[in-house]
């Protein structure tokens, strides 16, 4: 999963800096990801992973490093095979 | 006399991509449908009119300091000044501010969309 991210990332985040260098809980916004970003990553997450973030979801937290947006969706993938 | 301000700068070429990889699932998801119909009027002007939309949004959210999700703030075009319209969650963030009285101008220029927003309440 970890590596997909950083895939999503690498495409769709316009960070200025190399994807690899980034560690799990480095601050994507600090590293240049700007909020209309933080939305292409999302949509991006959303096909490459199949889910849908929920209105509440669609916050700066969520996307704010690979951990958190880790966490979000392994939330998300519980919820939908429950 | 409580004052509160935001401002944010959108990349065009952002909401090109956006409308080049997820088009109607990106408008659908952000825009209320008065926004996206009047994108959509804006022919050429689309991804333009989109980016300032979503810079007004975010503006919001940084003068409420707390995020809401992006239809719950709609931009308004009144005659020839822009207004905005606060529903759901960014209506009941306001109301907790206690801000009531809400301003927006869009500007832009070389790539990029602006928006400021200042909003007002009693104390």
């Amino acid at each position: 999963m970890t590596e997909e991210i950083r895939n999503v990332l690498r495409d769709h985040a316009r960070l200025p800096g190399d994807v690899d260098s980034l560690r799990d809980h480095d601050d994507l916004y600090q590293a240049g990801m700007t909020s209309h970003a933080s939305v292409n990553v999302m949509l991006a997450l959303e096909d490459a992973f199949d889910v849908e973030f929920p209105d509440a979801m669609l916050k700066r937290s969520s996307f704010e490093s690979i951990a958190a947006i880790r966490d979000v969706l392994g939330e998300l993938r519980s919820e939908a095979a429950a | 006399m409580r004052t509160r301000v935001g401002i944010d700068l959108v990349a065009i070429e952002d909401v090109h991509a956006a409308l080049d990889d997820h088009a109607g699932r990106y408008v659908a998801r952000v825009f209320t449908q008065g926004e996206a119909e009047r994108a959509h009027d804006a022919g050429a002007g689309r991804a333009t009119e989109l980016a300032g939309c979503f810079a007004a949004k975010e503006a919001v959210v940084k003068a409420l300091g707390e995020e809401v999700p992006p239809r719950s703030v709609e931009l308004t075009r009144e005659g020839r000044h822009p207004g905005l319209r606060l529903s759901g969650p960014a209506a009941e963030s306001a109301a907790r501010a206690g801000l009531d009285e809400w301003s927006v101008t869009i500007g832009g220029a070389d790539g990029y969309a602006c928006a400021v927003v200042i909003a007002r309440g009693a104390s």
